[in-house]
């Protein structure tokens, strides 16, 4: 079982919507998936077509001390998620408190699903610091960071590495998305930020696609919204570039 | 009738057969038209019928039943016993076909496996043991087979005789000829060399006639021809017996240690639309900027030039005067620059960004190479291809020289420069006084005297730069007629048969290069020789017509067994002919003159990049063959006459000569069709590339895309998923390439729009978009690597009939260019034909099933 946690440096880089549509394009290549939305946010269930009153969630369900599985939905397209849910600044602290006080939480419940072997669970963790995204980070396999092709993403993404490198902890991986290659900036970033970071910037990149806005829109993921996008090509190579063992470092 | 063959009937006629008879017959009344005819005829439209099918149809059953279940193969489990045979040569073949090839062939089957084993361990004794090494030994073994091979060679033989060698011999190569292997090619090239020395000496020792001096004179001619041809042949099997497919080598992983590269590019009159990609694709290779240098070679002393190379930064360089054209433009660019090592690009030879790191890796291994040679290949049409359409289907002229005689010359270290495309080293260069100037073919001459000095030479067969074709046939010629020129030059001046510093294989290759220019004459010769005895009943060749035919018959298919398996690839059985035909006209005088007088002749520059506006016919090029035509079939005429009303005896005589006539009528005739030039009016070719695209819509969408055709000027796109939204004209686009993995946006306008096809027209702002379109596209590592994929493998049959087709049209064209009245006459016969062919049966489109 593969988990890859996605999550970003910088706010607004589309860590949810890489998230979302990573899970379905892995999907689509019929590989069992789980999205998880960790992020109180609450916003990738949005991408699968959840209505936006449903508060229901993986947060209110721990907090009520129900079983998970009853808060997993499967989106018209056959992707399997789980959403945050709703929770008021009191119900965040208390599952925060819930947390920090049992650290393997999070492995020791996600060791608890019946998947195959080749399953993946994709994790949209949020940026800010907490009990949730640490005991993600330190339950996945891959971290999978959403840098803009910007200056700030950039200088965050070396520094980040740096501090990586010094922690030891799960390698991470680099991907761009919202390129443009008609812009300079955006070319020169990745130019530099490929000089810079190497084997651990992903071949892949996710263009800046109109299409993936208007499929958030209609409440459907790519893969249904507009199938023969370029978004919807980029997230299939996405995924299988990190469905394919090609590097040994990605698989300790 | 058979009951196969009815119920072959009856499945014809969608009635399942094993029912009783009366339900079939019913079936056959009622049941019309059957369910699923249309792979049983795959001729007829059954929606649409036509009183015509009343023919159509019985014929096609008729046929169906008579030929078809005759000519199937036996069922699974009985091949015959030559699939047999071939299948066993096949697997044989596979197993690892080293030694002794011909005794397994015929012994596997009887030998056990111990026996098998201890024979080869034998012949493996037998070939490595050191007594071959004693020079005694070698040389009697030499000997004696010269000994033999004389004997095979000279023996008279009566008729019968004849004819069972050469049936053995036949037979011998056609059962070995599709065994794979460089041993039986070298083995069919033994049968050739026999069979076409044994035709030698029978013309030298039997067929003149001395004591008519008119005969004689003829046949001494066409024997002179002959010899020439035979000398030729074999000197080609040497040149290519083992073509050497080098490999290139990599180069240490320490930049550091590659070596300084100047880039030459010359040009003298061609516009810099021409000049601009190349200059652009070189500033794009993969080599440490600070150890690669491009210097621009005006020899127009254009300011247009000077600026642009300013302007990018490109070191230009002219001098005051044009002295020995290019090869004085290059000594002068020499004498300026100071790089370890000098790639030369003509001006119009795109090079890709792999093209040094592909090639330099035998240099720092070999101090002494002195030049790696990659070959030129051209991405648009010559003449050639663009008269006759055989572009990318055909392999075309240039490919035997490039695909495998630089290869076989590269096994005996004589591969030779090319004037483009290659890389030399200076210290070498210097060597030898720089560039030779004393002929029109500098760069073959420059090679010739690299060699002498004991410079190594190699041949990397990827291309690796791509170029422009020379756009009319007059201009393809006038190059060849330099080519050809300069080449006899160099053998009058520096004759590589004799001079110091050469290996005898190197003399050999170097001479054949040479001498493939002055086959001009003898190809002449045997268009006319039939004349002499049609004309004026001269016995040329002074032996029976059955004789003839023993001795010329096995030598011709020998040469094309062993030709079409060695240039197959490169170049199919017949069209040489046509391609060389068109030539030899053109090349005869020059060689001649240049023999005589090597010190004229001063170099042209082929023209590149021009325009045919419309549809022509080039009279003076077809004039000679127009001349040459005129005299064959007035031998046809004399043919007929002498044929009905000569002598009986004559008649196998003049048979052979007609059938020879015919033939040279047909290879003339491809020349008339090469002659009629089909337009060309594009001015910036579109050149065929399937890459990945992005095309960014107006309004932010993005869809994956594939090119279908890219030129400097515009792109073609097609989806590679679904359709392409409708665009309107003259909208600005932008469409995403790769150079590696770096994608680039390039703006365009659309032309054209359609659910399958976009068309832009690119809108450049500046330069670096017009160098990153060359460098994304022309200038990739891949860019022609796969170019030659769908050229097939030679079928001499079916070459020749292609080659038959094409010298009739070329007949019909002229015919139609001189009486524009005959045009509705030969559309009748055209009608007459198709309908004539339009009744004939068909193979079905599913084979007919046998069950047992």
């Amino acid at each position: 079982m593969k988990v890859i946690c996605v999550t970003g440096l910088s706010g607004g880089a589309g860590v949810t919507t890489v998230a979302a549509q990573l899970a379905a394009a892995l999907r689509t290549q019929d590989r069992p998936v789980v999205a998880f939305d960790f992020s109180p946010d609450n916003t990738l269930r949005l991408h699968f077509g959840m209505a936006m009153s449903d508060g229901s969630g993986l947060a209110p369900q721990v907090l009520a001390k129900q079983p998970w599985n009853e808060v997993a939905y499967r989106s018209a397209s056959g992707v399997d998620f789980v959403p945050f849910g709703q929770l008021d600044e009191d119900g965040l602290n208390r599952f925060g408190n819930l947390l920090t006080h049992e650290p393997g939480w999070l492995s020791r419940h996600l060791d608890e699903l019946d998947l195959p072997a080749d399953a993946h669970l994709v994790l949209d963790c949020p940026r800010t610091p907490g009990p949730l995204r640490l005991q993600a980070l330190a339950a996945s396999t891959l971290v999978l960071v959403v840098l803009a092709p910007d200056a700030l993403s950039f200088a965050r993404a070396s520094a980040n590495e740096r501090s990586m490198r010094l922690s030891g902890r799960t390698e991470a991986r680099y991907l761009f998305n919202g390129f443009d290659a008609s812009r300079a900036l955006d070319r020169d970033v990745v130019a530099v930020a490929r000089s810079d970071l190497q084997k651990k910037l992903i071949p892949v990149m996710i263009h800046r696609d109109e299409h993936l806005r208007e499929a958030l829109a209609s409440k459907r993921d790519i893969y249904e919204y507009a199938p023969s996008s370029q978004a919807a090509e980029d997230f299939s190579s996405l995924a299988h570039w990190l469905a394919t063992p090609m590097e040994p470092a990605l698989h300790p | 009738m058979n009951r196969r063959a009815i119920e072959t009937f009856l499945r014809a006629c969608g009635v399942a057969p094993g029912q009783p008879w009366s339900g079939m017959l019913l079936s056959l009344i009622f049941v019309a038209p059957p369910k699923k005819p249309a792979a049983l005829f795959p001729h007829i439209d059954f929606t649409r019928p036509h009183l015509a099918d009343l023919v159509r149809i019985p014929l096609q059953l008729l046929w169906i039943i008579l030929v078809r279940p005759r000519r199937a193969p036996p069922a699974h489990g009985q091949p015959t016993p030559l699939q047999r045979y071939r299948l066993r040569a096949l697997q044989l073949a596979h197993q690892g076909w080293r030694h002794s090839a011909p005794m397994r062939l015929h012994m596997t089957r009887l030998l056990t496996p111990n026996f098998r084993h201890a024979q080869k361990t034998l012949t493996a004794m037998a070939t490595s043991h050191e007594f071959w090494d004693h020079s005694f030994i070698r040389y009697s073994a030499y000997g004696l087979s010269v000994l033999m091979a004389f004997l095979c060679v000279t023996t008279p033989f009566g008729t019968l005789s004849q004819l069972v060698f050469v049936l053995l011999l036949l037979a011998t190569a056609l059962l070995i000829r599709r065994i794979p292997g460089s041993t039986v090619t070298l083995l069919l090239t033994v049968l050739s060399v026999t069979a076409s020395s044994r035709y030698l000496w029978w013309r030298m020792s039997a067929t003149l006639n001395w004591d008519e001096t008119f005969d004689l004179m003829w046949g001494a001619l066409l024997l002179a021809a002959e010899i020439f041809t035979y000398f030729f042949l074999v000197m080609s099997y040497v040149q290519t017996s083992w073509p050497l497919y080098r490999k290139p080598l990599a180069l240490p992983a320490n930049t550091s240690l590659w070596p300084a590269v100047d880039i030459f590019i010359p040009t003298y009159n061609e516009p810099l639309k021409v000049v601009r990609s190349t200059v652009f694709a070189a500033m794009g290779m993969d080599w440490p900027q600070e150890r690669l240098r491009i210097h621009l070679l005006d020899d127009g002393r254009r300011e247009e030039f000077r600026h642009f190379a300013e302007a990018l930064g490109v070191n230009y360089i002219t001098r005051p005067n044009n002295e020995f054209a290019k090869a004085g433009n290059l000594n002068h660019a020499l004498s300026n620059t100071f790089g370890e090592f000098i790639a030369v690009f003509d001006c119009d030879h795109i090079p890709t960004r792999s093209f040094l790191q592909v090639n330099m890796g035998w240099f720092l291994d070999d101090p002494k190479l002195a030049l790696v040679q990659t070959p030129h290949h051209f991405y648009s049409a010559d003449p050639f291809e663009r008269n006759l359409d055989t572009f990318k289907k055909i392999p075309n002229e240039g490919e035997l020289f490039y695909g495998l005689i630089q290869d076989g010359n590269d096994l005996w270290n004589a591969a030779f420069f090319c004037g483009s495309c290659a890389i030399l080293r200076r210290t070498a260069l210097e060597a030898v006084g720089g560039i030779a100037v004393e002929t029109v073919t500098e760069d073959s001459h420059t090679a010739l005297k690299l060699h002498r000095k004991g410079y190594n030479s190699a041949y990397i067969n990827i291309p690796q730069a791509a170029g422009l074709a020379t756009e009319s046939l007059s201009a393809h010629i006038g190059q060849r007629i330099r080519w050809a020129r300069g080449m006899a030059q160099i053998f009058r001046l520096d004759n590589p048969f004799f001079g110091k510093g050469l290996h005898w294989a190197q003399r050999i290759c170097y001479s054949n290069a040479m001498l493939s220019f002055f086959s001009g004459i003898p190809r002449l010769m045997f268009l006319t020789s039939p004349l002499a005895f049609l004309l004026f009943h001269a016995y040329v060749i002074y032996a029976p017509a059955i004789s003839v035919v023993l001795y010329v018959l096995p030598h011709m298919i020998h040469a094309t067994i062993v030709n079409s398996r060695t240039q197959g690839k490169y170049r199919h059985s017949f069209w040489a002919e046509v391609y060389e035909t068109v030539l030899s006209w053109y090349i005869a005088r020059p060689t001649v003159a240049a023999l005589i007088n090597p010190r004229k002749g001063k170099f042209n520059v082929t023209g590149k990049g021009g325009l045919i506006e419309h549809d022509f016919f080039d009279w003076t090029i077809a004039t000679p063959f127009i001349i040459l035509i005129l005299l064959n079939v007035t031998g046809l005429v004399a043919a007929g006459i002498r044929l009905f009303w000569g002598p009986r005896d004559e008649v196998p005589t003049v048979i052979i000569n007609l059938v020879w006539t015919l033939y040279n009528c047909l290879i003339l005739g491809g020349t008339l069709y090469l002659a009629s030039e089909v337009k060309q009016i594009r001015m910036s070719h579109r050149v065929r590339i399937k890459l990945r695209a992005i095309l960014h819509l107006p309004d932010g969408k993005l869809i994956p895309c594939e090119t279908e055709d890219i030129s400097e000027g515009g792109v073609s796109l097609q989806a590679s998923a679904s359709t392409l939204p409708l665009i309107e004209s003259n909208r600005l686009l932008q469409v995403s390439l790769w150079r590696g993995n770096e994608e680039l946006a390039f703006s365009g306008l659309a032309v054209f729009s359609s659910a399958s096809q976009l068309r832009l027209r690119w809108q450049f702002e500046n330069e670096a978009d017009a160098m990153n379109l060359i460098q994304c596209t022309f200038g990739r590592a891949d860019a022609w690597v796969s170019w030659a994929e769908n050229t097939q493998q030679d079928k001499p049959l079916e070459s020749l009939k292609e080659v038959v087709r094409m010298g009739i049209t070329g007949y019909r064209r002229v015919i139609e260019q001189f009486f524009p009245r005959f045009t509705p006459l030969f559309r009748q016969l055209a009608r007459l034909r198709d309908g004539i062919v339009w009744y004939l049966p068909r193979t079905p489109t599913q084979p007919l099933e046998h069950r047992a």
